[in-house]
């Protein structure tokens, strides 16, 4: 539980056994439940943030140094160096799963130090041989090597880094012989790791932190891997992609915690916007429409049955909660029947109004919801969205710049008038 | 403790494959270099415009296309066997790219770009970087393509498959000893 709500109760329960709304033996078994406030929490994660910076400078200030090639050095020295630095950097790790395996700060610092040096070393051994073009090998080899520092020293920093070089090493896009479908076993290695976090406390650091780098890091790879599937409809597909992590979200990731502590939900809600926004420009379904009897059968069939895993999860959110927020994540629905309308009319510009009625709707239920709710940031944002759709639509047509002008400024006095009644009515509820 | 015991166990098992992996990579290049046959490659004219990358020498070579032999299917991206000939002045080249393992012929491991009317195969030799001190590089760089294609040579061994560059020569001189001789001049 937040160490702030803890120590904002603990205040509060001497008070409410004075009153005799509580027995002071409720009031004990309460601070036994939850145990001593721990005041040094806050300054322990700072501490090891700045150990783990620490320790990423440290490690690339070596690589530098390294790199600047000094041809005094024969092979042999070089590979004493290898060693060395690498035999130190074990020992480290080593000596704290010895005498301080639960203390974050050492674990987190010695396993990224280790993680770092193993990289070095590879890269001074390529130096050593001028070896080139194995950039993909050098990756894989490091990744794999540092892999097993996340289950035997229970570190993310490391777990975190694996992801990004595993997704370097999609991107590279130099799988040579190896089947590219591997990056989904790779990405798995993580999985057990991830998963007890999630378990523990989903609104943890540690978790929120891996899904953050993990929801990007799975996009990318998978944008890598179905490149060929992703030729004509890419927008769509993502747009699958965006709403099954936005209901996620939703479904399995939702208490009343900190926005940044929720990433499904704020990564899926941004890209469901994002894509419904870009989907209303003319340009765009025109391409559809133009690629239209290009699309392979493969195409169809991902995008398909990414649409099915949607309408299950939206099932399951309407059982388990409201079908209130199931319009912000109904753009894959909307865009599929964008692209029905497409089959129909290859010029595309009946998905297009589609598209810009659905980005409409939502900005105004936005503004709906935050005016009911008074609230004045999701009123904003949904006056925001109202503008952008209006600026785009002026990339799409040509209008005059005294037309373009006059509608800006109606755009921007509408939102200082909005803001404006937002703040009264707020101050006569608050008197 | 016990926990910690079996946990320091499996880390120093890890710790030695962390070792074993970079010196067996090392193992295998040094016993390529003192082992390997040697071969000279004359390197080709470098475009200036692409030559300037980094702190190392960025090697060109001339064709760096072959026949495909004995008809074989192979598609970019696939590490392909290249077959190493000398030329009557004995400087190597590629004589042609297989799927398989050659037997008897001395060969390369080379990755494969592109193919070319089902016939000829594009590569990438797997030695195209002579790395060296980043101040000196750029100098290296800027005497080799004056000279690459004339006189620019490089000496790989080759074993097994594996080549590591042994050398890069300006004429007759090492790399080194040509802007050693140059900075006196």
């Amino acid at each position: 539980m937040n160490q702030k709500a803890v120590k904002w109760l603990y205040g509060q329960l001497p008070e409410l056994v004075k009153k005799e709304i509580i027995p002071a033996e409720s009031a004990d078994l309460i601070h036994s439940y939850y145990g001593p406030v721990d005041k040094s929490l806050g300054n322990r994660t700072l501490l090891t943030m700045f150990g783990i910076v620490g320790v990423i400078l440290i490690g690339l200030g070596i690589i530098l140094i390294l790199a600047h090639n000094w041809e005094q050095m024969s092979r042999m020295t070089r590979t004493l160096i290898v060693i060395s630095k690498l035999l130190i950097a074990q020992i480290l790790a080593g000596a704290i799963i010895w005498f301080k395996k639960d203390n974050a700060l050492w674990t987190e610092s010695t396993s990224t130090f280790l993680m770092i040096i193993i990289g070095s070393s590879i890269a001074l051994i390529g130096q050593t041989y001028h070896i080139a073009d194995d950039f993909s090998n050098f990756m894989l080899t490091w990744m794999l090597l540092s892999i097993p520092l996340v289950y035997l020293m229970r570190v993310t920093t490391p777990a975190l880094l694996y992801l990004i070089g595993i997704t370097t090493w999609a991107v590279s896009g130099d799988f040579g012989d190896i089947d590219k479908h591997l990056i989904w076993v790779l990405i798995a290695l993580n999985g057990p790791y991830y998963w007890k976090l999630i378990k523990a406390n989903p609104y943890a650091n540690p978790p929120v932190l891996i899904s953050w780098v993990l929801t990007p890091c799975f996009y990318i790879c998978f944008g890598k891997v179905f490149s060929i599937q992703l030729q004509h409809l890419s927008m769509l597909i993502y747009a699958t992609l965006f709403a099954a992590t936005y209901f996620i979200g939703l479904i399995w990731f939702d208490n009343p915690v900190k926005t940044w502590q929720k990433p499904f939900k704020a990564i899926g809600l941004t890209g469901c916007i994002g894509i419904s926004f870009l989907l209303t420009s003319k340009k765009g379904w025109y391409y559809i429409g133009q690629g239209f009897n290009n699309i392979e059968k493969s195409e169809y069939l991902l995008l398909f049955s990414l649409l099915v895993l949607v309408i299950i999860l939206s099932i399951i959110l309407v059982n388990k909660k409201s079908r209130r927020n199931l319009l912000f994540g109904g753009v894959p629905i909307v865009a599929g029947l964008g692209l029905l309308l497409v089959y129909f009319d290859l010029s595309g510009i009946n998905s297009t109004v589609l598209m810009n009625g659905y980005a409409l709707l939502l900005s105004v239920t936005l503004i709906r919801r935050g005016a009911r709710e008074k609230s004045l940031g999701m009123l904003n944002i949904g006056m925001l969205m109202i503008a952008i759709l209006i600026i785009m639509r002026f990339f799409d047509s040509n209008f005059s710049f005294v037309v373009r002008g006059l509608t800006f400024v109606v755009i921007g006095s509408c939102f200082l008038v909005t803001n404006w009644i937002m703040v009264r009515r707020k101050k006569e509820v608050t008197q | 403790m016990k926990k910690n015991k079996r946990t320091l166990w499996l880390f120093i098992v890890l710790a030695v494959i962390q070792l074993a992996v970079p010196l067996y990579m090392i193992w295998r290049f040094e016993d390529t270099l003192q082992t390997g046959q040697q071969y000279t490659w004359i390197t080709a004219p470098v475009d200036p415009y692409d030559a300037l990358r980094g702190r190392y020498v960025d090697l060109q070579f001339k064709d760096a296309k072959a026949p495909i032999l004995n008809s074989d299917l192979l598609h970019s991206g696939q590490t392909a066997y290249a077959i190493i000939a000398k030329d009557e002045k004995g400087h190597a080249f590629i004589s042609g790219v297989s799927a398989f393992r050659p037997e008897g012929n001395a060969y390369i491991n080379v990755k494969i770009n592109y193919i070319q009317d089902n016939t000829i195969a594009n590569f990438t030799l797997p030695f195209k970087r002579y790395y060296m001190r980043e101040e000196l590089a750029p100098i290296a760089e800027r005497a080799y393509r004056q000279n690459a294609g004339r006189d620019g040579i490089v000496t790989v061994r080759v074993k097994n498959g594996n080549a590591v560059v042994e050398e890069l020569y300006i004429g007759d001189k090492t790399i080194y000893e040509y802007l050693r001789a140059e900075r006196q001049k």
